[in-house]
C-alpha cells in the first residue's frame, strides 16, 4: 500500500476512530418515483421545467420543477435534471393541476435557502403562476424559510444539519403548542419563532436544536408558555432520517416528536389541507437512551444570565450502557425560581425520577421528590447561558439532597412512556405550592385512587435524602422513612378486587405493617381482610379466624441503598434484587412467615386488632372465641385464654406477654385557662387548652372535641377536630382565643364518639375584664392629647355655629331687591 | 312672576359684602383644615393619595407625564400640577400631599362662590357655597391628595362659565373671554380626570335635551322663549365642542385613557365609565363590612345627604309637576337652567344606581355621582328656601334660630362622617408614630418577607405617601392574609379595631413575639415545618 492509499485509508477511517460514523445521505424513501420528463417553455433548446411523476402522498402525484437559475440540465433521473439551489419545487398532490407545497429554492451569501409556500387563503392550495415567468401568488412571505448556515443541502456524504429556520403563521414549532395559536393567525413576514439546529462536527447527525419565541410576540409577562425550548443529543446518535420526499427534510408524518429509532423528516405537511403541519424534531427531545431537554418559560436569551425554569432539565440516560436506544433512567426536574410564587423567595423543584431496573423497557420503580433547593450552577448551553442543574449532574445532585416529599412507586406490570411514571400518591404539584412554600403545616392527603392496578406506592415526610431498603417480609423494595402505602393488586383470580396497604407503626425507617384487603362479587359480596405485624422481634398474622405469633429476630432490611445515578450502581442494585427477590403473592402472609424460623404460636378462632408499639415492646387486642384452640409452643403468658376480649401487652426487655380482659375506654376531659386576671381581657391573646385523658385500656379512635365560648346568646367556636386518644394517653389541644366582649364566659368542651354519643366534658366559667385601655379614650388618645382632640371638637363646633349663623343673615328680598 | 331678561346679579344689596363673603368662606375652609389638623396632625393613610403619591413620584422621578411604570388612565393633570408644587415650594412629595391635601381645597371658594352667585342671582351664594363645601360626599373627596379637589373645582368653574357667558352675548369681548375660559377649564378638567368630565359633558347634554324638550312643548314663557333657544344654541356648541376635545384626548393625545377604557370587559362598562361618573374600584375587595359602628349612626351622620337628596328631589318634582300642570312656570333663565341640570345629573344619578344593581355593570366600579349632583341640590334648596324667606316676609325668630341650629348640627355631623371620626366610624385612617417605628424596624429586619399590618390599607397607605414609589424590602400585606405571610404586626389600634369589627387578629397566643416598642409588637408565626421560616 502505498503512502497516498494509506492516507486515504486514515482519512475515512478516522471518523470511526473518533466516534460513530457519520450517516451517508441516504436516498429519499417517502417518495416513488415513476417517470421524469422535462420540457423547454422557451425555446432555446434547454429544459425549463421537469415534471416528475411520482407517488409522495397519494398514488398518483405530481412534482414541477421550474429552472430559476437558468441551469437546468437535460436528464432522466431527477437529481440530476433537478437542484436544490435554483429551483422551485410545485408539489402537486393528487396531479390534480394544484399546488399543496412550494418551496423555492435560492442563494443568498453563500447559504442555501429554502422557502416553504403552504395554503395561506384557505383555498386548499398554493396560488402561482409560471409563465412568463414563474411567481407565487399566495403569499409575499413563506411560511417557513430555512437557511443552510454551510452553503449545502446534503453532498454525496451526508445531509447537513447546520440549519436557521424560521417560521411565520399558524406552524407547530413547540412541544407545547395549544399556548400560542391564538397568537400565531398572523403571517406577516415577520418570524415568529427560530430554531437552530447544529451539527458541529458535521457527521450528518444533528447534536442539537434550539427554538425561541421571537422577542416581540404578543405574551404578557404573566402567560405561562415556553418560550425557549432546547433538545440536546449528547451521545451524538440521532437515527438518520427516513420518508423524505425529495429534500432531506421534508415528509408527511404527523407527530411532532420523534419515536424510539426513527427520524421522520422534521418538516411535514398536511397535503389535503396543502398546509404545514409542524417544523418537529431533529433532536429527539424524549426518545433515545442519552438525551435531555430544556423547556424554559423564562426566555434564555444571551442578553444576560437566565433562569432555566420549567423543565431544566429533563434527562435520559443509558444506565445499562447497551445503546438500545432506550433508556434506563428519567430524570425530569420542574423548576420555580425565587419568588415565582408570590412571596416565596427560593427555588423550588418538583423531580420525577423513574428507572429500569430489570433493563426490559418497562419502567421499574419511580421516586417523586420535592423541596426547595438553590440552584447555582451556570450552564453553558449553545447559544447562551443559564442557571440550571448540568445534565451530567443532575442524578446525583437530586439524590445527594433532603427533600420534603418523596413518593415511591414500583410496578408490579408492565409500565412504559416516554417520560417515566406519572403516578403520585401525594400530589406533587400542591405540595410545591402549599408545603414547600409554608402556606401549610401538613402534606396535602394522599390519594389512594391514583395508583392504578399493578403498581405499588409508598411516601415519606420526613425530609431526608432518598434512600431504599429491601424487605426481609415481602421481598419487596420499598422506600425508607416511608409512613404509609398501597398496592393496588386489582383483579384477583377469585373474581375479587383487592389492594394490600403498609404502614409504618413505630415510626422508623422501615414499614411493619401490611393490610390485605379483598373484595369477592357474587350475590354476596364478601370481604377478606388479612394482617402482618412486624414489632419487637415479632412477625403477628391474623386472617380474622386465626391469630400466629411467631418469635424470630429478622432484620428490618436485607439491603439498603441509593437510588442509582451510574451503571455501576444500577448493576449492584440489579444483582442485590436478583439475589433475594422472591415470587410471593402479596396477599399470602403464610408464606411471608415461612421465611422465617422461630416458635410460633397458633391460635385458631381468635384475631386480632388495634395492634400499635409502645415504648416497652408493644399491645393488641387478642379476641379469642368459645372453640379457640391452640397449637405450637405457647409463647410465655399467651397460655390458656379463655373465650373473651383481652388487651395483650408484649415487654420486650423481659420478653413475656401479659393479657388482661379489656375494658373500655374512659375519657376524661380538663380545660386549662390563663390563671392570671391581667391576662383575662378582651383583645388579649389568650393561650388555654383542652387536655383529653383516656384511662381506660382501649383506645379510643375517631373521637370529636369541639370547645366553645359562649356569652349571653353569643357564641364563638374555638376548637373543632377529630383525633384519637389512645389508652393511658392524654392529648393536649391548645386553644387560641381573643375574647371580644368583657364579662363572664362559659367555655365548653365536649367530646363525642364517632355515633356522636357523648363521652365526655367539661366546662369552666372565665372572666374577661374590660379593661381601660379598650374604650372610647383610648381610641381618642390614639390620634393625640386631650388638649388636640378637645380643641378639634371645640373647632368642630365653631365651624358648625359659623354655617348656622351665615343662614341668620338671610333676610326677605327688600323693594329694591324686589325682581320686576 | 315672569322675567324678560336677567337683572345683573351686583345690583342686589346682601347682607354681607361679596369681600367679606369670600373671606369668610375661606375662613370656614381654613378652619377644617385645622380641625384636621387638630385631629390627626397629619399621622394619617388614605388609599387613593397613596395611589396618587406613587404616580407623582414616578412623574417626577422619569420626567415624563407617561412614565413607563405607572399611569393614571383617566388623565395627568394632577399629577403635574402636584409636580410643579413640588419645585416651587421646595416641599417633599409627602408633604405636598398631606398639607396640600387638605391646604389645596381652599380653592374651590372661588369657582362655588361664582356659580352660585349666578344661579341664585346674587342671593344665597355665601350659605349655598357653605353647605356644598361641608356635603360629606364632597368634603370627603376634595381633601384627599387627588384629582378629585380640581376636578369638582373645574366642574363648577365650567358651569359659571358657561352660565355668565350667557349675560355677556352682548359684549363680544367678554363673552369671546368666558367662552375661552370655558373651553380652557374643559380641557384643563379633562386632563385631570376624562372620565368625569365626560360624565359632566353628557350632564349637559342631558341639560341640553331637557331644555330642548321643555321649548319644544311650549312649555316656557314667551319672554325667555328668545334666550333659551340662544342658551341651547350656546350649549350645544359647548357640548359638540368638549365632547370633540374630549375624544382628541382620549383617542390621541393621552393613550392610557383608551387601555384603561379597554380594562373594563363590557361594552357597557365603558359606556357607564363615560357617562354615568364611575370609575374602576382601586379596592375591589368587600370581604370586610367596613363602614359604622351601627347603622342608626350612619343614618344620623349621613342625614345631610338625605335631606339634601330628598328635599331638593321634592322641589324638583313639585316644579316639574306644577309645570306639566301649566301651574309654574320658570321665571328666568337661570331657574330653567338650575331645573334642567338637576333633571340631568339626577338622571346620572338614578341610572347609575340603577344598573349597579341590576348587575349590568361589573361590581367593581363605583359612583362619585353624588358630589356632582350635590353642586346643583344646594342651588336647588337654597334657592327654594330664599324664595320662601321672599314669600312670607318676615320669618320668625324661632324659625331663624331652629334652622341655624339644625344647619349647625348637620355641619357637625357631615364633616365628622367626612373625616372617618374613629369614634363612629370602623374606616380608620389615621396611625400611630409608634406603627411608623415598626415599620421602619421591618424593613431591614424583614427585608423580601411579607409583614401583615392590619384589616385594610391604612398602614400601607401611610408608608406608601410617605415614602412614594420607593417600595419597602419588606412586603406591606394588607386586607386579606396572604397565605405566605408568616410575620404580622399588632398595635394598640390594631387590637382596638380587632375588637371593632369583631374579627380576630391573625396571630396565636404562643407565636414569636420578635419586636416590641411598647406600643406595636411584631409576630411571627411559630414554624410547624421544616419549610415555614
Amino acid at each position: 500500500m502505498n503512502l497516498r492509499s494509506s492516507l486515504v485509508l486514515v482519512a475515512l477511517l478516522l471518523p470511526l476512530l473518533a466516534g460513530r460514523p457519520p450517516v451517508a445521505a441516504q436516498q429519499p424513501d417517502g417518495v416513488t418515483v415513476r417517470d421524469v420528463q422535462q420540457r423547454d417553455t422557451d425555446g432555446d433548446g434547454q429544459p425549463d421545467v421537469t415534471i416528475i411523476d411520482c407517488s409522495f402522498a397519494t398514488e398518483r402525484d405530481r412534482v414541477l420543477v421550474y429552472d430559476l437559475g437558468n441551469d437546468m440540465q437535460a436528464a432522466s433521473d431527477w437529481r440530476s435534471a433537478t437542484d436544490f439551489t435554483n429551483d422551485a419545487w410545485v408539489f402537486d398532490a393528487g396531479a390534480d393541476g394544484t399546488a399543496e407545497l412550494i418551496i423555492r429554492f435560492s442563494t443568498n451569501d453563500q447559504q442555501q435557502i429554502a422557502e416553504l409556500f403552504d395554503d395561506r387563503t384557505s383555498d386548499g392550495m398554493v396560488e402561482y403562476t409560471a409563465s412568463p415567468s414563474f411567481a407565487i401568488r399566495e403569499s409575499l412571505f413563506a411560511t417557513v424559510q430555512v437557511r443552510a448556515v454551510d452553503g449545502w443541502w446534503e453532498q454525496a456524504e451526508w445531509v447537513n444539519y447546520n440549519l436557521d429556520i424560521s417560521t411565520d403563521g399558524p406552524v407547530r414549532t413547540m412541544f407545547s403548542w395549544s399556548d400560542y395559536i391564538q397568537i400565531l393567525s398572523n403571517h406577516n413576514g415577520t418570524p415568529d419563532f427560530t430554531i437552530q439546529v447544529r451539527d458541529p462536527d458535521r457527521d450528518g447527525r444533528p447534536d442539537y436544536q434550539w427554538v425561541d419565541i421571537a422577542e416581540g410576540l404578543a405574551l404578557s409577562s404573566s402567560d405561562n408558555v415556553v418560550r425557549t425550548s432546547l433538545m440536546v443529543n449528547p451521545a451524538d446518535d440521532e437515527p438518520p432520517v427516513r420518508g423524505a420526499i425529495f429534500w432531506p427534510y421534508l415528509g408527511s408524518d404527523s407527530s411532532y416528536t420523534k419515536d424510539y429509532g426513527i427520524s421522520p423528516p422534521p418538516i411535514s405537511i398536511d397535503w389535503e389541507r396543502a398546509v404545514i403541519n409542524h417544523v418537529g424534531e431533529f433532536v429527539g427531545s424524549r426518545f433515545n437512551d442519552a438525551a435531555w431537554f430544556v423547556y424554559s418559560l423564562e426566555r434564555i436569551t444571551p442578553a444576560e444570565l437566565t433562569s432555566a425554569n420549567f423543565e431544566a432539565p429533563f434527562g435520559f440516560y443509558d444506565l445499562a450502557r447497551d445503546d438500545d436506544g432506550f433508556p434506563e433512567l428519567q430524570v425530569r426536574v420542574e423548576v420555580t425560581e425565587p419568588y415565582f410564587f408570590e412571596g416565596f423567595p427560593h427555588w423550588t423543584q418538583v423531580v420525577r425520577y423513574s428507572w429500569d431496573q430489570h433493563n426490559t423497557q418497562n419502567w421499574d420503580y419511580k421516586l417523586d421528590l420535592v423541596g426547595s433547593h438553590e440552584v447555582a450552577s451556570t450552564v453553558a448551553l449553545p447559544f447562551a447561558d443559564a442557571t440550571m442543574v448540568p445534565y451530567a449532574d443532575l442524578p446525583a445532585w437530586v439524590t445527594g439532597r433532603e427533600w420534603g416529599l418523596i413518593n415511591f412507586a414500583a410496578t408490579e406490570q408492565p409500565y412504559w412512556t416516554s417520560e417515566g411514571i406519572y403516578e403520585d400518591l401525594v400530589p406533587v404539584l400542591a405540595t410545591r405550592s402549599q408545603y414547600v412554600t409554608g402556606q401549610i403545616n401538613r402534606l396535602p392527603a394522599s390519594d389512594y385512587s391514583t395508583i392504578p392496578a399493578g403498581m405499588r406506592s409508598e411516601y415519606s415526610g420526613t425530609f431526608a435524602r432518598p434512600a431504599l431498603y429491601f424487605s426481609p417480609i415481602d421481598r419487596k423494595l420499598h422506600l425508607q422513612s416511608a409512613s404509609t402505602g398501597v398496592w393496588n393488586i386489582g383483579r384477583t383470580d377469585r373474581d375479587g378486587v383487592a389492594a394490600l396497604y403498609y404502614d409504618n407503626l413505630d415510626g422508623d425507617a422501615y414499614l411493619d405493617q401490611w393490610s390485605y384487603i379483598e373484595v369477592r362479587g357474587g350475590s354476596q359480596p364478601i370481604t377478606i381482610t388479612r394482617q402482618l405485624t412486624m414489632a419487637a422481634s415479632h412477625l403477628l398474622y391474623t386472617d380474622g379466624n386465626e391469630v400466629r405469633l411467631l418469635q424470630t429476630t429478622a432484620a428490618p432490611a436485607l439491603f439498603t441503598t441509593a437510588p442509582p445515578t451510574t451503571y455501576s450502581a444500577w448493576q449492584r442494585l440489579g444483582r442485590l434484587l436478583n439475589a433475594y427477590e422472591r415470587e410471593i403473592d402479596p396477599g399470602d402472609f403464610p408464606a411471608m412467615l415461612a421465611q422465617f424460623e422461630g416458635p410460633q404460636q397458633r391460635i385458631t378462632g381468635a384475631t386480632y386488632r388495634d395492634f400499635r408499639p409502645t415504648e416497652s415492646g408493644f399491645r393488641l387486642v387478642l379476641d379469642v372465641q368459645p372453640d379457640a384452640a391452640s397449637s405450637g409452643p405457647t409463647l410465655p403468658g399467651l397460655e390458656q385464654l379463655a373465650a373473651g376480649t383481652y388487651l395483650v401487652r408484649y415487654n420486650a426487655d423481659e420478653q413475656t406477654f401479659s393479657s388482661t380482659p379489656l375494658t373500655p375506654a374512659t375519657l376524661d376531659l380538663a380545660l386549662v385557662l390563663p390563671q392570671q386576671a391581667e391576662a383575662r381581657a378582651i383583645g388579649n391573646l389568650l393561650l388555654m387548652g383542652v387536655q383529653a385523658t383516656n384511662s381506660g385500656l382501649a383506645d379510643a379512635t375517631g373521637l370529636t372535641l369541639i370547645t366553645e365560648a359562649s356569652l349571653g346568646d353569643r357564641s364563638t367556636s374555638l376548637v373543632s377536630e377529630t383525633l384519637p386518644i389512645l389508652s393511658d394517653r392524654t392529648v393536649w389541644t391548645a386553644i387560641n382565643w381573643q375574647p371580644s366582649a368583657a364579662g363572664d364566659w362559659q367555655v365548653q368542651a365536649r367530646l363525642t364518639d364517632q355515633q356522636g354519643n357523648l363521652v365526655a366534658e367539661a366546662q369552666q366559667t372565665i372572666t374577661v375584664q374590660a379593661l381601660p385601655e379598650r374604650n372610647i379614650q383610648t381610641v381618642l388618645r390614639f390620634t393625640g392629647s386631650y388638649g388636640s382632640w378637645s380643641l378639634a371638637w371645640l373647632l368642630l363646633l365653631v365651624i358648625g355655629g359659623v354655617v348656622g349663623g351665615i343662614l341668620l343673615t338671610l333676610r326677605p328680598a327688600t323693594a329694591s331687591e324686589e325682581q320686576p | 312672576m315672569t322675567l324678560a331678561h336677567e337683572p345683573p346679579a351686583d345690583s342686589y344689596e346682601a347682607p354681607l359684602s361679596e369681600r367679606l363673603q369670600i373671606v369668610l368662606l375661606f375662613g370656614l375652609a381654613g378652619m377644617v383644615v385645622a380641625y384636621l389638623l387638630l385631629r390627626y396632625r397629619l399621622l394619617w393613610g388614605e388609599g387613593d393619595t397613596a395611589t396618587f403619591t406613587v404616580l407623582i413620584e414616578l412623574m417626577l422621578r422619569e420626567g415624563t407625564l407617561l412614565p413607563e411604570q405607572a399611569t393614571y388612565a383617566n388623565g395627568f393633570g394632577f399629577q403635574a400640577l402636584a409636580m410643579q408644587l413640588v419645585y416651587i415650594t421646595g416641599l417633599s412629595l409627602a408633604q405636598v400631599q398631606l398639607i396640600g391635601g387638605w391646604l389645596l381645597m381652599l380653592w374651590l371658594v372661588i369657582p362655588m362662590w361664582l356659580l352660585y352667585r349666578e344661579l341664585l342671582n346674587g342671593r344665597g351664594m355665601l350659605l349655598a357655597s357653605a353647605l356644598l363645601l361641608m356635603q360629606p360626599e364632597f368634603l370627603f373627596g376634595v381633601m384627599r391628595g387627588t384629582h378629585e379637589k380640581f376636578t369638582r373645582g373645574l366642574t363648577i368653574l365650567c358651569l359659571y362659565l358657561l352660565l355668565r357667558s350667557l349675560r355677556s352675548q352682548n359684549r363680544p369681548a367678554q363673552f369671546a373671554g368666558l367662552v375661552i375660559s370655558f373651553y380652557l377649564s374643559a380641557y384643563a378638567l379633562i386632563t385631570f380626570n376624562s372620565l368625569l368630565a365626560t360624565s359632566f359633558i353628557a350632564a349637559t347634554a342631558g341639560a341640553l335635551v331637557l331644555s330642548w324638550l321643555v321649548m319644544r312643548e311650549g312649555l316656557l314663557t314667551l319672554a325667555i322663549n328668545p334666550t333659551v333657544s340662544q342658551w341651547l344654541q350656546r350649549l350645544v356648541f359647548a357640548t359638540a365642542t368638549c365632547l370633540i376635545i374630549s375624544f382628541v384626548f382620549i383617542f390621541y393625545l393621552y393613550p392610557p385613557a383608551q387601555s384603561g377604557l379597554r380594562l373594563l370587559d363590557s361594552t357597557l362598562d365603558r359606556a357607564a365609565a363615560l357617562m354615568l361618573d364611575v370609575e374602576t374600584a382601586i379596592n375591589p375587595y368587600d370581604v370586610i363590612n367596613i363602614g359604622w359602628i351601627n347603622t342608626p349612626v350612619y343614618l344620623v351622620l349621613t342625614l345631610s345627604n338625605w335631606l339634601l337628596l330628598g328635599v331638593s328631589a321634592l322641589l324638583w318634582l313639585w316644579q316639574s309637576g306644577r309645570w306639566l300642570q301649566g301651574r309654574w312656570r320658570p321665571a328666568s333663565r337661570n331657574t330653567l337652567l338650575l331645573w334642567a341640570f338637576y333633571g340631568a345629573f339626577g338622571l346620572q344619578g338614578a341610572l347609575s344606581i340603577l344598573v349597579d344593581f341590576s348587575g349590568a355593570i361589573s361590581g367593581n366600579l363605583q359612583h362619585r355621582v353624588f358630589p356632582s349632583f350635590a353642586i346643583v341640590a344646594v342651588a336647588m334648596v337654597v334657592r327654594a328656601l330664599l324664595e320662601w324667606i321672599d314669600n312670607r316676609k318676615q320669618v320668625e325668630r324661632w324659625l331663624y334660630r331652629g334652622g341655624a341650629a339644625l344647619f349647625s348640627a348637620l355641619v357637625v355631623l357631615s364633616i365628622i362622617k367626612a373625616t372617618n371620626e374613629p369614634l363612629v366610624s370602623n374606616k380608620w385612617l389615621f396611625y400611630h408614630p409608634a406603627e411608623r417605628t415598626a415599620l421602619a424596624w421591618a424593613s431591614t429586619a424583614l427585608a423580601d418577607r411579607s409583614l401583615w399590618v392590619g384589616f385594610d390599607e391604612r398602614l400601607i397607605a401611610a408608608d406608601t405617601i410617605l415614602l412614594g414609589a420607593e417600595r419597602e424590602p419588606v412586603e406591606l400585606d394588607g386586607w386579606l392574609l396572604d397565605p405566605t405571610t408568616s410575620d404580622f404586626m399588632v398595635s394598640d389600634i390594631l387590637r382596638q379595631r380587632a375588637l371593632r369589627l369583631g374579627l380576630p387578629l391573625p396571630v396565636a397566643a404562643d407565636d414569636f413575639i420578635t419586636y416590641d416598642n411598647g406600643k406595636v409588637q411584631v409576630y411571627h408565626r411559630r414554624p410547624l415545618t421544616i419549610y415555614q421560616r
